[in-house]
């Protein structure tokens, strides 16, 4: 394989990116399993007050980010198809 | 119409003294549609008007809204009580209320009433009033309603005539102390007294709590924007420098071929 600093830099980015991805992924699925599965009475309140305060969010009001965000990965993923 | 002299009741707060939450939720309590980012000054200036307004309006056409809407209330009520009964209701139908009634529920509305205009008029621009989501909310319940008092009509053969609450006089103790003696007839006076005053309390330490508790939801519906916002902006920084290593790599790529 050639070796480039742009082939290093990919596999360094995709192991430190990887591992960090499954750290943070693991770490908050068992925070909010654990959020979820106490079941005294206060805890159940702020579970049922967080999901009607996540439901009742305005994400309208952010339509222009999302845009700019689905135009920025477009030009990536189009970007990365031109590499040989 | 006949105007009133000003009374101020003895719950009337001071205006210039309350915090702007306070007052917001004061003059919606007076019918005042105040959006919870009301300025002060704004706010203020409404709620005198309102109170101006007051002022000015008949207390019979008052009662006569307040007896149609079938709200306890004592015969002696100040025109502020009357006002913040008649703004917890939004009703839809006006059958059986008087016309001076009805004129003051469109001033207290916002709508002022033409000269020479007929009651159907004036009843659709009530209706009219508030915009699509206040009339699909009037919809909304009364369907909801028109459901429920099918359930129930049975329990109702009939509306009986509106009484007013009794009032608190040197008869009704004359009366009491007739019935149950010197100390029980005084004692409960005492207690009846003592009875409004607590609820009145509660009531007030009830809205408070009310509005401290709405207050919070707020700011936490903020905090959560103020959030989505941040992580948003995060992903973008992260796609824009990825592409610019993506580009500088194409380069690199152009160049080394």
């Amino acid at each position: 394989m050639e070796l480039s600093i742009f082939e290093i830099y990919r596999q360094l980015l995709g192991v430190v990116v990887g591992t960090y991805c499954v750290v943070r992924v693991c770490s908050v699925v068992m925070h909010w399993q654990g959020f979820g599965r106490d079941g005294d009475r206060v805890n159940l309140l702020i579970r049922r007050y967080a999901v009607s305060l996540f439901l009742r969010g305005r994400f309208r009001q952010f339509w222009l980010e999302s845009v700019q965000i689905v135009l920025l990965a477009g030009m990536l993923v189009y970007l990365m198809s031109q590499h040989r | 119409m006949r105007v009133m002299a000003a009374k101020p009741t003895p719950t009337s707060p001071n205006l210039s003294e309350l915090p702007r939450d306070e007052l917001i939720v004061y003059g919606q309590s007076l019918g005042l549609q105040l959006p919870l980012d009301t300025e002060k000054g704004e706010a203020l200036r409404l709620v005198r008007r309102r109170q101006e307004l007051l002022v000015e309006l008949d207390r019979e056409a008052m009662l006569d809204a307040v007896r149609w809407l079938r709200m306890p209330v004592r015969r002696t009520a100040g025109k502020e009580h009357l006002a913040q009964l008649i703004a917890r209701h939004q009703p839809v139908r006006f059958d059986g209320l008087s016309n001076r009634g009805l004129h003051l529920l469109a001033m207290l509305s916002d709508v002022e009433p033409c000269a020479g205009e007929s009651r159907p008029a004036l009843e659709r621009r009530l209706r009219k009033e508030g915009g699509w989501s206040a009339r699909l909310r009037k919809l909304r319940r009364r369907a909801v309603g028109s459901f429920v008092s099918r359930l129930v009509s049975q329990a109702q053969a009939g509306e009986s005539e509106y009484r007013y609450l009794p009032e608190v006089d040197s008869q009704s103790i004359r009366k009491d102390i007739e019935d149950i003696g010197v100390v029980g007839g005084v004692a409960r006076k005492l207690r009846g007294m003592a009875d409004d005053y607590v609820h009145e309390k509660l009531d007030e330490i009830e809205r408070r709590i009310d509005a401290k508790l709405d207050e919070i939801d707020q700011r936490l519906g903020e905090w959560r924007d103020r959030e989505v916002v941040h992580r948003l902006r995060m992903l973008k920084i992260t796609l824009l420098f990825s592409i610019l290593v993506v580009i500088i790599s194409l380069v690199y790529d152009y160049l080394k071929a």
